[in-house]
């Protein structure tokens, strides 16, 4: 196809954009001036876009992605430590929690255990009183 | 998508969709920031970006979201004789009939009904294919193929108001 054929197209709106570009192409090769000239130069120097354009993008998403990637390990990191710190903190608690509950059960069964020892040794006469403890040097008496 | 894929299959759209975003923004750092918000939204969808028949379609549809937002956050401009100057034409092009020349096709153009105005730049400026056209604009292939046709014939007339050519083409 040459190019007042390409023009009438391009004209009637039924180039397609490997045509546009052939088009394009060969009336800036041309020396004398045009109004396609003028406006395949503006459409040319409007469609300018920086250098490396896609390549500084690239790198600005994926450096993006390792920034995140950085902050989340960062975060995942400090509820580790948390998580852990949590952990034996709760542990030690547990632990605490079951001596104090162990000394109460031991400290009940033996205030049973003197109870018991003490009404097998209170005499019939001293009903009204209730003995604790007796040894060689103290007595404990309730009335 | 991995990386690779992103970089093969989205990161090509960012040549396209930079003027565009610089037609809203009229700067070129925050049109950077900007495009590079974009692909980021895009690289945190790329798992749907994966399972999408048709990707074209949907960067194109999340890229005019984007660029929607940015308009309701970026007042338009008032279209004057001094618009030229945000589009860096006039430092990037030191011969002064050039410049009127350029100036004159900008300014036919910022003077077209809104549809024309965007579908001449999406196709000559951007370089949408009429499909992604399609999906920016709502319209049919044959629409738009219709709305292109009288725009760019305006173009020229315009232009060849303005000077006469030798060559005198007839579209």
């Amino acid at each position: 196809m040459n190019q007042e054929e390409l023009l009438k197209k391009y004209y009637n709106g039924e180039t397609e954009t490997d045509e546009e570009k052939l088009l394009r192409e060969s009336i800036a090769e041309e020396n004398e001036d045009s109004a396609e000239k003028e406006m395949f130069s503006y459409f040319g120097a409007m469609a300018k876009v920086p250098e490396n354009l896609e390549n500084d993008l690239f790198e600005a998403v994926t450096e993006t992605q390792i920034k995140r990637k950085t902050l989340r390990m960062q975060i995942y990191r400090i509820v580790s430590v948390a998580a852990v710190f949590a952990v034996v903190v709760s542990v030690f608690l547990g632990i605490r929690s079951a001596e104090n509950k162990k000394t109460e059960r031991e400290f009940a069964m033996m205030e049973k255990a003197l109870f018991q020892v003490s009404e097998s040794i209170q005499p019939q006469e001293q009903e009204e009183m209730i003995v604790l403890w007796v040894d060689d040097e103290v007595e404990i008496i309730i009335n | 998508m991995t990386a690779e894929e992103f970089k093969n299959k989205v990161i090509p759209f960012s040549v396209k969709l930079y003027p565009m975003l610089f037609r809203i923004l009229k700067n070129e750092e925050e049109t950077r920031d900007a495009l590079q918000d974009l692909m980021l939204k895009l690289w945190n969808k790329r798992n749907e970006l994966q399972q999408c028949t048709n990707l074209s379609a949907y960067v194109i549809t999340i890229a005019r979201n984007h660029s929607f937002d940015l308009l309701k956050k970026h007042r338009p401009i008032a279209v004057d004789q001094s618009d030229l100057k945000f589009l860096s034409l006039e430092t990037s092009e030191p011969d002064a009939e050039k410049r009127e020349k350029l100036e004159l096709v900008h300014r036919t153009i910022e003077n077209m009904p809104e549809k024309y105005r965007e579908i001449i730049r999406y196709r000559d400026i951007d370089g949408f294919s009429f499909d992604e056209i399609k999906e920016m604009t709502g319209l049919e292939v044959p629409n738009i193929r219709v709305i292109l046709s009288r725009a760019r014939i305006k173009v020229k007339e315009e232009i060849e108001k303005v000077y006469s050519y030798e060559s005198g083409r007839i579209a």
